[in-house]
């Protein structure tokens, strides 16, 4: 079979099926940051059904870290280590949102860079042949 | 440099250097369980590697109770160099110019973000 011309590009548009579960592991992983902030963000006399609130969060945050192991290792059967950990380095886009709309933090310019050159690293990662094999 | 900052960095490299390890483990027990036809999650290896992750959680704790959060996370960006260097050494996965490239970007990426 001939390659194909942009296997970047290629990967994103006829992706494995597999590749969703690299992605909801890094869903999971940003969901589990943001409820970090907000445990500690939250007063420690705030209580939901006479349980501290921080107390429930932390107990979700336990339970994302769980989900995310399983969802996480189950994707590592699929693709090389090599290619699946750098790509998770996506998850600083979904941080850098929710910290602008979540928490009102400001974006700095540091940030914006940094995200392109993320981006243009995993744009390279996808170029390598093995990962559409 | 004061001692105890000395042990914040000397912690926090422990952490990348267990994490790197952990995700070493969890790719090898789910190479070879699945090879083998048998469940992932209750291979030795998966379980030693939860074990590593509980120990980098409570040694996150104390490294970062004295480093600046994003000192610590510029820090764990090094597990994005350590970790496919240790796939290419221990696992044998190929490494082709695009994906020597990509890993350093990325990395030069995180450590923009973070600083």
């Amino acid at each position: 079979m001939q390659a194909p011309r942009c296997l970047s590009l290629e990967l994103f548009t006829r992706p494995k099926v597999h590749l969703h579960f690299l992605i909801l592991s890094i869903l999971i992983q940003a969901f589990g940051a943001i409820c970090t902030k907000f445990a500690a963000e939250l007063p420690s006399t705030e209580t939901f059904l006479g349980i501290p609130s921080y107390l429930i969060i932390y107990v979700i945050i336990l339970g994302g870290m769980g989900l995310q192991v399983i969802v996480w290792q189950y994707a590592l059967k699929f693709y090389p280590l090599s290619f699946a950990y750098p790509f998770r380095s996506l998850v600083s886009f979904i941080v850098l949102i929710s910290a602008v709309i979540l928490f009102h933090e400001s974006v700095s310019v540091m940030n914006i860079v940094g995200l392109s050159v993320i981006t243009i690293g995993v744009f390279f990662l996808a170029r390598d042949k093995e990962i559409l094999s | 440099m004061t001692d105890a900052l000395v042990m914040n960095y000397l912690l926090t490299l422990a952490v990348v250097i267990l994490t790197s390890v952990g995700h070493l483990l969890l790719k090898i027990a789910a190479t070879r369980a699945s090879a083998a036809g048998s469940r992932i999650y209750t291979h030795p290896l998966s379980l030693l590697g939860y074990g590593i992750f509980a120990v980098v959680a409570f040694l996150s704790i104390y490294a970062m109770k004295g480093l600046d959060l994003k000192v610590f996370f510029a820090l764990y960006s090094l597990t994005y160099i350590c970790i496919p260097v240790l796939a290419f050494l221990m696992l044998k996965e190929s490494f082709t110019r695009n994906k020597i490239i990509g890993v350093v970007v990325i990395t030069i990426g995180v450590l923009l973000f973070y600083l």
